[in-house]
Order: C-alpha cells, then sequence, then structure tokens
C-alpha cells in the first residue's frame, strides 16, 4: 500500500476525562486552541459551529503536490493515514433496497457485506423506527448509554409519534454508530470521557487506521508511506504497468511495478491520479462528470424543558438519535443526525447569540444543556455540468484539479420545505429552531464525494464494472465514492466499507 | 512612551478588564501571557486595530468592565467585526480552556425554571438598555473618526 499517510500524535492523558484535560494538561490552551491559535475562531468567519481541533490536523494537511481549483464547491481532502474518515463522527448508514437504484446489483448483494463490516469494526444501534429507512444487519452491538438531552427528546418522541409519523412523515431513533459498547478485540468500550472531536483515547471510536494498523501486522502487507503517487503509466493495450510515486521524505520521483492497482485515495485524489495519468501520456484533458456531495444544513435547537439544566461533560460526545423526515420515494427522503451539546469548545458558539458577549456567556452557561443540532442532508444525483478535470496551474507549471459543482434549481426549494418541516418537528418535540439560526453549509462541506466513474451496467467507457473494475484499464481498481452512481441523504462512508470489502470478495 | 513599550501593559489591561466582564474574575497569570503571546504573533496586532474608532473603542473599554459591555454591545450590532469583539472571543477561548475559569463556564445559576426565564428575560432586557446607551455614546465617536484626517487642506492647494 502506497500512502502518504500523515499520523495522529499520539493522545495526551489517555485516562482523562474532557475537564481534566484542561487541570491536568501544562499547556492547555495549546492542547484546545493549538500553537498558532490556529482552531480559535473570531468574528468575521464562516459561521460554522465548530472547528476541527489541532489535535486532527494531520487528516487535512496537504502535499504540496496536490493543487485544485474550485467553483461552487468547498473541498477537502486527506492525505493521513486511514483518510478522511479519520474525522468523521461515526455515523453508520446502510443504503436501501431503493437508494441502490443505479447500482449494477441488488441490496442483497450488499447486505451481507454490512454485517461483516459491523462485526469487523463495531457498531452500536438498535431496532426502532428509523429500522425502515437504515436495514438492519447483523453484528450490531448495544447501543451506547444516552445522555440526558437525548433521552428527553426520544421519551419526547414517543408520545407524539403517531402524530410526528403521519403528519410529518418524521421518524426518530438511536443512530447506529462505529462506537464500542463492549470491548472488541484489543479495542476497549467507550468509557465516555467526552473527548471524541479531540481524537478518541482508547480507539473506541473506529477510525480505518485502526483497521490499517491491523492490515500492517499481516506478513503479507507491506505499507510504503510518506510517499505521493501522482499518476500511472500504461501499455498500448490498457494495462496499468507502473505506478510513479514521489519520496516526500527525499522529494526523489520512482516507479513502482504493478500487477493490478486499487485506487482508495478519495473521490477526489482518485480522479486526479486516474487524470493525471491520462493526460501524461495522450495530452487529453477529460472531464469526469456527475460529481456528487450532500448538501447539508445546520439546524440549532433549544429544549425548552432543559433550561437551567446543568450540562454532562462525560457523555459520548456526538449524535445518539437520528431522524429521517419520508418522502413518497425514499432516495428523496431527508436524513438527519441529532447532536446534543456536551462537551465542545464555545467560542465558536457565544458570539452567535445575538447579545453582547457578557449577556451571551450568561445565556449560554444556563442553556448549554438545552442546546443542540440537527445535521439535515439532502440527497444528490449525478448531472454533466457537475465534474472533475485538470487544468495547468500558471504559478507551478504542473496540473491542478478543477473542481466544478452547480446545485441543481429545485435544492432551495427542497431545503426550506425540509427545515420548515423540521421546525414543526422539533417544536412538537419541545425544542425551539430559530429560522435566524440555521445554517446551509457550502457544498463539499459535508465531505461525502462521490459519482465520478460510476459502476454501470452499461459497457461505457469513464465507468466500472459491478466489481468496480475501471472499464478504461483492466487491473484498475475503485473502492472509494468514485463508483456510486447516486446518492442519497445520508452519510456514506459505512457503504463504502461494505462495498470496499464486497470487491475485495468479489475481484480478488 | 513609544508604542512598543506600551503595548504590553496594554494588553494585560485588556485581559484584567475583559476577564471581569466576561466572567467576573480576574484572569490567572497563564491566561494574561497566553493573551499577550496572542497579540506578538505577526500580523495580528494589525490586524485587529483597523481603524482609529477601533483603536478608540479598544482604549476606552480597557477601562473598566462597564466601558467594556458597552463597547461590546454597541459591536454586537452595528460593528460585529471590531477589534474589541475579536478581543473579547479571544479572551473567551482562552478562559474556557483554562482552570479554574472553566468552571464558571459550565454551571448554571441555581434556581427554578421559571425563576430561570426571568433572569434571562431580564439580561435580554438590560442589553436593550445598553444597546440604547451605547448608541449613544459611540456612534457619534464613529462618524467622527471616520472623517479623514488627513483630508487636503489650503496648505495642500
Amino acid at each position: 500500500m502506497l500512502d502518504v499517510g500523515h499520523k495522529r500524535p499520539e493522545p495526551p492523558n489517555p485516562g482523562d476525562d474532557f475537564t481534566s484535560l484542561k487541570t491536568n494538561q501544562k499547556d492547555p490552551v495549546e492542547y484546545f486552541l493549538g500553537r498558532k491559535f490556529e482552531a480559535l475562531i473570531l468574528p468575521g468567519h464562516e459561521p460554522e459551529y465548530y472547528g476541527f481541533p489541532p489535535s486532527k490536523e494531520y487528516v487535512f494537511t496537504k502535499p504540496g503536490n496536490f493543487l485544485y481549483r474550485a467553483n461552487g464547491f468547498s473541498p477537502l481532502v486527506s492525505f493521513a493515514a486511514g483518510g478522511l474518515a479519520e474525522a468523521w463522527t461515526g455515523g453508520c448508514y446502510p443504503f436501501q433496497e431503493r437508494e441502490l437504484i443505479g447500482f449494477p446489483f441488488p441490496y442483497k448483494d450488499l447486505a451481507p457485506w454490512y454485517s461483516e463490516v459491523a462485526r469487523r469494526i463495531g457498531i452500536a444501534g438498535t431496532q426502532d423506527d428509523l429500522a425502515k429507512f437504515m436495514p438492519l444487519h447483523d453484528g450490531l452491538m448495544e447501543p451506547l448509554d444516552l445522555d440526558e438531552h437525548s433521552a428527553v427528546l426520544l421519551a419526547a418522541y414517543e408520545k407524539r409519534k403517531q402524530q410526528l409519523n403521519e403528519k410529518f412523515g418524521c421518524f426518530l431513533g438511536r443512530s447506529r454508530v462505529a462506537v464500542l459498547s463492549r470491548d472488541l478485540g484489543n479495542r476497549k468500550r467507550c468509557d465516555y470521557l467526552g473527548r471524541c472531536l479531540w481524537g478518541c483515547p482508547s480507539d473506541a471510536l473506529y477510525t480505518p487506521s485502526v483497521t490499517l494498523e491491523e492490515c500492517r501486522r499481516h506478513p503479507n502487507f507491506e505499507y510504503q508511506d510518506n510517499t505521493y503517487v501522482s499518476h500511472f503509466r500504461y501499455d498500448s493495450g490498457g494495462r496499468i504497468t507502473r505506478l510513479v510515486a514521489t519520496s516526500l521524505d527525499t522529494g526523489q520521483t520512482h516507479e513502482i511495478e504493478v500487477g493490478r492497482v486499487v485506487l482508495a485515495a478519495g473521490t477526489l485524489s482518485s480522479a486526479k491520479i486516474f487524470l493525471e495519468s491520462i493526460y501524461r501520456d495522450s495530452g487529453e484533458s477529460l472531464q469526469l462528470r456527475g460529481l456528487m456531495d450532500n448538501r447539508q444544513v445546520l439546524a440549532p435547537f433549544v429544549n425548552l424543558k432543559l433550561i437551567g439544566r446543568r450540562y454532562e461533560p462525560k457523555r459520548y460526545q456526538y449524535h445518539q438519535i437520528a431522524l429521517t423526515i419520508a418522502a413518497a420515494d425514499p432516495i428523496e427522503s431527508v436524513h438527519g443526525l441529532v447532536t446534543t451539546l456536551k462537551t465542545a469548545l464555545i467560542h465558536p458558539i457565544v458570539p452567535g447569540i445575538p447579545f453582547d458577549l457578557g449577556t451571551g456567556v450568561y445565556w449560554f452557561r444556563n442553556m448549554r444543556a438545552a442546546l443542540g443540532l440537527v445535521n439535515v442532508n439532502f440527497s444528490d444525483h449525478r448531472r454533466d455540468e457537475n465534474y472533475l478535470a485538470l487544468e495547468a496551474d500558471p504559478a507551478s507549471a504542473q496540473t491542478r484539479l478543477l473542481v466544478n459543482y452547480r446545485p441543481d434549481s429545485s435544492e432551495a426549494a427542497r431545503i426550506r420545505e425540509a427545515t420548515r418541516t423540521l421546525q414543526k418537528v422539533l417544536w412538537k418535540l419541545g425544542c425551539l429552531a430559530p429560522s435566524a439560526m440555521m445554517h446551509i453549509r457550502p457544498m463539499g462541506a459535508s465531505v461525502h464525494y462521490a459519482g465520478t466513474i460510476p459502476m454501470s451496467a452499461d459497457s461505457a467507457t469513464l465507468t466500472c464494472t459491478r466489481s468496480c473494475q475501471s472499464r478504461d484499464f483492466e487491473n484498475l481498481y475503485f473502492v472509494d465514492g468514485t463508483t456510486f452512481p447516486v446518492l442519497p441523504a445520508k452519510n456514506l462512508t459505512f457503504t463504502l466499507m461494505a462495498n470496499a470489502v464486497r470487491v475485495a470478495e468479489e475481484a480478488f | 512612551m513609544n508604542e512598543s513599550r506600551r503595548e504590553p501593559e496594554q494588553f494585560r489591561r485588556e485581559c484584567f478588564t475583559y476577564s471581569r466582564y466576561l466572567i467576573g474574575q480576574a484572569p490567572i497569570d497563564y491566561v494574561v501571557e497566553k493573551y499577550c503571546e496572542y497579540h506578538r504573533m505577526p500580523g495580528v496586532f494589525a490586524g485587529l486595530n483597523s481603524d482609529r474608532f477601533d483603536r478608540l473603542a479598544v482604549r476606552l473599554s480597557a477601562r473598566a468592565p462597564l466601558l467594556a459591555r458597552l463597547a461590546d454591545t454597541y459591536a454586537s450590532r452595528f460593528y460585529k467585526r471590531s477589534a474589541v469583539r475579536k478581543k473579547l472571543v479571544l479572551l473567551l477561548a482562552l478562559l474556557e480552556c483554562s482552570p479554574p475559569a472553566f468552571h464558571v463556564l459550565d454551571i448554571p445559576d441555581a434556581c427554578s425554571r421559571p425563576g430561570m426565564y426571568v433572569r434571562l428575560g431580564f439580561r435580554a432586557c438590560l442589553y436593550g438598555v445598553m444597546l440604547i446607551l451605547s448608541w449613544i455614546l459611540f456612534t457619534p465617536l464613529r462618524l467622527f473618526l471616520s472623517v479623514p484626517r488627513d483630508a487636503p487642506g489650503r496648505g495642500d492647494q
């Protein structure tokens, strides 16, 4: 395996909870805000409600070789060991039968691999009202202990379930999360330290670097890090013969002979390697059409029943509840993850309260336990106007990836309708979600990129077989989002994993 | 005293006054040092004092917590990217990471839910009053200071 492979820093004081980390570290400001205060969010920044902490900086550090320009899109790429999911929040959504429309295989061909991945990585969840939108699979662990706010929300849902189901098409339940509720192998169960965002010190929250470490213990697995693969070379028969890579230690470029190549660099980085290879060989500059991503809307809310309560720092920090606003066609349903506010840095949040900061701090500390956020996802479809291509970078004489995205014309209306329904649902649950606080995240922010070389039953160029084998290069496979022909309003990571295992079993 | 020698003392004064304004306590030395460290970073200080009104508002607000509240209240509506507001958010970030200040930010008042609604409402009303006062105080100052000092006079003709 060739990888740039930036590594996660060792978490300090592994036994400390979030509060103890502030007390027991010599320089807590450096840990939470960074040596150069890079995690400080001052007024004037984009109104996100959280930023990535310095301990996750390694996930987003790019080598100088990777250049891009984006229109209508805010791309995130990762060169970390484990990739972008090193910074995920663990949400595991299986796709439904109907959501696999466009995939050249039915749900039953993917279902066993959801179970297999769940057994390998550990997923906590249960059977509840969301099972009709998230098919049940084997390998689920019992759910994590609920935090107080999430329990209050679920209790309110149980009381008004019929009305919420029938009038609004809204269903609530436990989110399925890749977190251990009991020990698995060398990994320990979640001990509720409240440090999820800063990096789980016990690896109870699964990240792909856990699997990478397992692979590295295998005698047949060779891992070469600090290596940037720019492109591949191929023969006249369309067979890849060599990878061209640069050592980031020495700056020297070398070539590696290959039999079969599996690209899993993420949709954008895999596309860059693919396009660069063709460009270097033939001078041809292709467009990969059909780029997709989930639009996300952040909807903060206040639970009126919990104002004045003390917040619980020793809790699982991320979402424990999910909701679905069902549509007639499941692929148009809207799915959201409900995160109640527990441990978090508050300085990005308080300035959003429409008072002076003194009053804002007063309101915040009395309302903290009552605050929450719904992260609403919207589906996307492949459209020709959204594409990836290469262009010359005038500053460096290298090529750069051009990312072009334009939302479809119905998007604004879909967002308006869904957020109105969401506000009504939250009101029924005893919560107030002010319209003025809602934030439509820029396209690209969800980092659910997909669709540029889709699996297809038709034998066309720039597509893949059902085994994710390229139709342009016979010994090339993709096991990232590149091959997904549709993108429901769900985090796709779990399906990426299941699909990768399916491909490994089918093709290798 | 030249500007560079005066700055550390000014930063300390800001840090003490703003901390009393935000959490009702003086900051510990560690927080003061971090506050000054941030201002010593290349390019930061210039970015935090973009115009004459900004500079005056910072100097005024550092004199007393009440003046800090007035300056911040004005900025909350009419100048959201002001230096005062940025410095206050910086200090809030430092306080929330540092013992013992973060405890103050974590604990709600001990009172019943109706009592809490009353208190929150009272603070919101107080904000409204302060907003009117701050507008009366700072709007003329801002207008006056927005007139360019080096406007061409007779000698320039």
